[in-house]
């Protein structure tokens, strides 16, 4: 085990430094776009793991989460002047508290209202981007002003993408040392049985209130970064339908693991950007794939919960087992 | 596998270079699915038929044109990923797009280091008002029409105007503009009414242009909710001239509103019918080549997107065989320096300050007579004779239409109360229940089927939809409340909402009201049919419900069921016999409710979101499992919803529900009418 952490250190450490590089290498912008979106999108997975994967609590308001944090870094870099790194800060800090309060109710709530509380949520902070136009810019949109990519002595491209890069790990790290440790035994208990979790000395109310704090500050950067590397949002981006595709992300990866969530959301990104990825694919193949993603999610959603609930991480687990 | 990556996707930048004749490309975002999916399509359909009738005749001097539409449904990560793609890999000459305002300002920036040409198909002003030297665009713009607009109110001695606008893109850059142009030209605003894209009841902004002074009003909407703001206005007796603009010159518009269009004036682009151009103008020429080609190429009219669509291509077509060099910096110069080139939306002339290029000349008015297009101003649009309402009976007739929309909402949360007290599980489909009967009815009323015969097989469609949904989704998750039930509904609440989408398509159906459209005026009320129906039938469900809940052996398996399961089971109840009638009653009151909804509202695909959610919030007031608490609840929450939107704001109605279901969950769960104990678990 303590081997295999320190081999995954080095690999953690190499594989950092040679997504940084990625530009450095010749790696053609479009491409280095699409992997910084596969960035952000683990970033955003890496909560609903915790909250989802261990604690066995469902969002439906990531999306919303995400469009906070981007209208947090939108809002104060192009209308306070705060560096990027400052408004990221505030936007992780800001939907920490939203996430505090949202996560409230699972003191005395069953699953079952929470998620129909985060989807009111999610649906009233869509309104508030759009009724807020002296500030978020409302139906419009907002642009970001460059100033807001320039923060470092490197060119703005790439010192976006490093700061994506590196922010992820950071992500990732973390998300690790909670899942692996103390806390994460404690999720997976509360996620299994709350009143056994009770009886073992699990504080179950806590622990569900700081995981959708996690994941709420999570999504929050997440969306702040992707507010940065796409220079303008506006509001229907953070829809239910963004919630959705997390939720499928979290579902297809299968719980209590943190490595089939980020396999099934690099997957899922790269679907997403297909036409991008692969050339010379035809017209009708790309117009079926961008048509029929949120069926695909749908199905996805369906199909797990029926028939694989444990999602690629069961798939990964049997192929251990068949391996040992 | 990240070393493995880089590499090819080094090895696939290599775009190799061929020699002269190879093809012109043309890169184009277009919003084929998402929101705007609908004018993606049409835009695409339309440059397509150019490209190929314009490689058919020869080309740029024998070079053909080649287009690489890009879909961004409707997203600015995506519409951006695609420039880059288009600008970089495909090295695209010129870009056409995107269809929304937000996707054509997310790629700008990328389109001004490129420094190549943008045409945008989107009409939003920030487009060329924040203006760049790259970015063109086609859709007339707002403050010219609407200048216009005002001219016509001068002709016509009108001095106060009541303005009603929706606050998506399109409807709030009109309003801004109509209240500066006001300003300017001294009239009066006596009302400004806004309400939100997908509304439904438009009540509460026609009750605050019947209390002011208003000569006429301007309405300034995409189009969906316009049909909704005349029949509102003819049922409560508005007698005013309505003015609009482009937004409702579209084939839906007069089908949506049918007979109450009749008078209807607009102001838009000549080609809307082209019978507005000189006969030997070059403009009707083309354009009625165009919409002939187009109508028998995809069986049927273009729309005004297909004709911004047209334009885009004419005029880098006319540009690309003036520019003596094609590269990007030489078209952009050509395409600025474009003069009276002749298309759908006028006579384009552009210079370094003007980067649409239409007059006044390109522009006409248009109204509504006898359920068509006819050019010139149209009278007042009538309202069936009656005198306008006084401020008491205006109050009364809120308190009315709250009752109403209550008794609705009431409905939708007798869905969640029933699939509650049979299993304790919350059905995060019951929106799409509602939604989904509703629009199969307008559909098939759309088609041959009288609606009268529609409505019933609609209302029919409710339990089938909720057995189904029962046997296939939920029956295989097993019985009570496990995150695996709500996961399960939650991927069905979106599965239906697709099923919808590719069923019916992206935009809004509507449906006549079974029993006509008739008024009862009562002690100054005056009560339509839509009110008369959906007070009866919610009378109806909520009597039956209670009635098979306390008298029947189903509902006494129903409170067994809900207060111990496993009990239940040993007195002989079988709990999925008692799930699935929950489900077909949750699917019955859903269906009610969309059947009473459609005739007064129009309904998309992803209208039951909102639906579900005001329903969860009457019947989490109401309790959870406490029908008449649930109807007290809808019918107390649509009256407060009805009085906000007539006397504090339009927009704080929807808002008002979430924060409401919010700070219930947080401080009260179990709901004013509840039980007293705490579902905690």
């Amino acid at each position: 085990m303590k081997s295999f952490s320190k081999f995954g250190f080095i690999l953690g450490v190499f594989g950092l430094a040679l997504l940084c590089l990625a530009p450095v290498f010749g790696m053609p912008e479009f491409y280095v776009r699409i992997l910084d979106f596969v960035a952000i999108n683990i970033m955003v997975i890496s909560g609903l793991v915790v909250l989802y994967g261990y604690c066995d609590q469902i969002s439906l308001a990531t999306g919303a989460f995400y469009g906070i944090g981007a209208y947090t870094v939108g809002i104060l870099t192009s209308r306070f002047d705060f560096p990027l790194i400052l408004a990221l800060v505030c936007a992780g800090l800001f939907a920490g508290l939203m996430g505090f309060l949202v996560g409230l109710p699972a003191i005395r709530l069953k699953s079952h209202y929470l998620a129909m509380a985060t989807l009111a949520f999610s649906e009233l902070m869509i309104w508030l981007f759009v009724e807020t136009p002296k500030l978020t810019g409302g139906v419009d949109g907002l642009a970001l002003t460059d100033a807001a990519r320039r923060f470092w002595p490197l060119p703005a491209d790439i010192s976006i993408h490093v700061l994506i890069v590196v922010t992820m790990f950071v992500v990732l790290f973390i998300t690790y040392n909670l899942t692996t440790f103390i806390p994460g035994k404690a999720c997976s208990a509360v996620g299994q049985h709350d009143v056994g979790a009770r009886a073992s000395g699990v504080a179950v109310e806590q622990i569900k209130v700081r995981a959708y704090i996690y994941s709420s500050v999570t999504a929050a950067v997440a969306g702040g970064l992707y507010a940065a590397l796409v220079g303008f949002i506006s509001p229907q981006v953070f829809g239910p339908a963004l919630s959705i595709t997390f939720l499928a992300m979290a579902i297809i990866g299968g719980r209590e693991s943190l490595l089939g969530p980020v396999l099934a959301t690099v997957a899922i990104t790269m679907i997403q950007y297909i036409n991008v990825l692969i050339p010379g694919l035809s017209p009708t193949m790309r117009e079926f794939v961008s048509t029929a993603q949120i069926d695909l999610y749908a199905l996805a959603i369906i199909g797990f919960t029926l028939f694989a609930p444990t999602g690629i991480k069961g798939w990964l687990a049997r192929k251990n087992r068949g391996a040992n | 596998m990240v070393v493995a990556l880089t590499g090819v996707m080094a090895g696939c930048s290599a775009v190799d270079q061929k020699t002269q004749s190879k093809p012109i490309r043309i890169g184009a975002i277009l919003s084929m699915s998402g929101t705007y999916a609908a004018l993606g399509e049409a835009e695409r359909n339309a440059l397509r038929l150019e490209v190929d009738r314009l490689n058919a005749e020869g080309g740029i001097y024998g070079r053909p044109i080649e287009l690489i539409v890009e879909d961004d449904g409707t997203d600015e990560s995506k519409a951006v990923s695609a420039a880059q793609k288009l600008i970089e890999q495909d090295d695209v000459v010129a870009l056409i797009g995107a269809s929304g305002t937000g996707q054509s300002m997310a790629v700008r920036s990328l389109v001004e280091q490129a420094n190549m040409a943008q045409i945008s198909l989107a009409g939003g002003s920030v487009i060329t008002s924040k203006f760049s030297s790259n970015v063109f665009q086609m859709p007339w713009p707002n403050e010219l029409l609407i200048r216009e607009l005002f001219s016509q109110l001068d002709r016509s001695n009108i001095t106060k105007i009541a303005v009603l606008s929706d606050n998506g893109g399109y409807g709030k850059d009109g309003r801004d503009i109509i209240l500066s142009v006001a300003a300017e030209k001294g009239i009066e605003i006596s009302a400004d009414v806004v309400f939100k894209p997908g509304d439904t009841d438009l009540s509460g902004q026609i009750n605050a242009i019947q209390r002011s002074d208003a000569q006429a009003v301007i309405l300034w909407n995409a189009g969906k909710e316009a049909p909704i703001a005349l029949k509102t206005a003819r049922d409560s007796g508005l007698n005013l001239p309505w003015f609009g603009g482009s937004g409702q010159a579209r084939a839906e518009f007069i089908e949506g509103a049918g007979n109450v269009a009749e008078g209807f004036t607009i102001v838009t682009g000549k080609s809307f019918n082209p019978k507005a151009w000189d006969a030997s103008s070059l403009s009707r020429k083309k354009v009625e080549a165009f919409s002939a080609a187009f109508a028998k190429e995809y069986n049927k009219d273009p729309d005004i997107f297909a004709g911004h669509a047209y334009d885009a291509i004419t005029i880098l077509h006319d540009s690309l065989l003036r520019t003596d060099q094609i590269d990007r910096q030489s078209l952009l110069r050509a395409i600025e320096e474009t003069n009276r080139v002749a298309g759908y939306g006028g006579e384009f002339s552009f210079s370094q300050t003007d980067h649409n290029g239409l007059t006044v000349n390109d522009i006409t008015f248009l109204h509504v007579k006898d359920g068509a297009w006819n050019i010139g101003v149209g009278d007042s649009i009538k309202s069936d004779g009656q005198k306008s309402l006084s401020g008491g009976q205006l109050f009364g007739q809120t308190i009315l239409t709250g009752i109403s929309s209550g008794a609705i909402y009431a409905l939708i949360g007798l869905g969640f109360v029933a699939v509650f007290l049979a299993s304790g599980a919350i059905n995060f489909a019951q929106g799409e229940f509602v939604m989904l009967p509703g629009l199969t009815a307008a559909f098939l009323g759309s088609l041959i089927i009288p609606s009268g015969l529609a409505w019933p097989l609609g209302v029919a469609l409710g339990p089938i939809i909720g057995a189904l949904f029962w046997f296939l989704l939920v029956r295989p998750t097993g019985q009570g409340a496990s995150v695996r039930s709500i996961l399960i509904t939650i991927g069905g609440s979106v599965a239906l909402r697709q099923l919808a989408l590719h069923s019916f398509g992206p935009n809004e159906l509507s449906m006549a009201n079974p029993l006509g459209d008739w008024v009862l005026s009562l002690a100054g009320l005056r009560i339509t049919s839509s009110h008369v129906l959906a007070l009866s039938l919610t009378a109806v469900m909520f009597g039956s419900f209670l009635w098979l809940y306390r008298w029947t052996k189903f509902g006494k398996a129903m409170q067994a069921n809900q207060q111990s399961e496993i009990g239940a089971m040993l007195c002989g109840i079988q709990p999925r016999r008692v799930a699935l009638g929950s489900y077909m009653i949750a699917g019955l009151a859903g269906a009610l409710a969309g059947m009473l909804l459609i005739p007064v509202a129009q309904m998309a695909f992803d209208s039951g979101v909102l639906l579900g959610i005001k329903g969860f919030t009457v019947a989490i007031v109401g309790g959870l499992a406490n029908p008449i608490g649930t109807l007290a609840a809808g019918v107390g929450i649509g009256v407060i919803e009805s009085l906000v939107a007539g006397y504090v704001n339009p927009l704080y109605k929807d808002a008002l529900v979430l924060v409401l279901l919010i700070a219930m969950l947080i401080i009260k769960p179990t709901g004013i009418f509840g039980k007293k104990e705490e579902d905690k678990q």
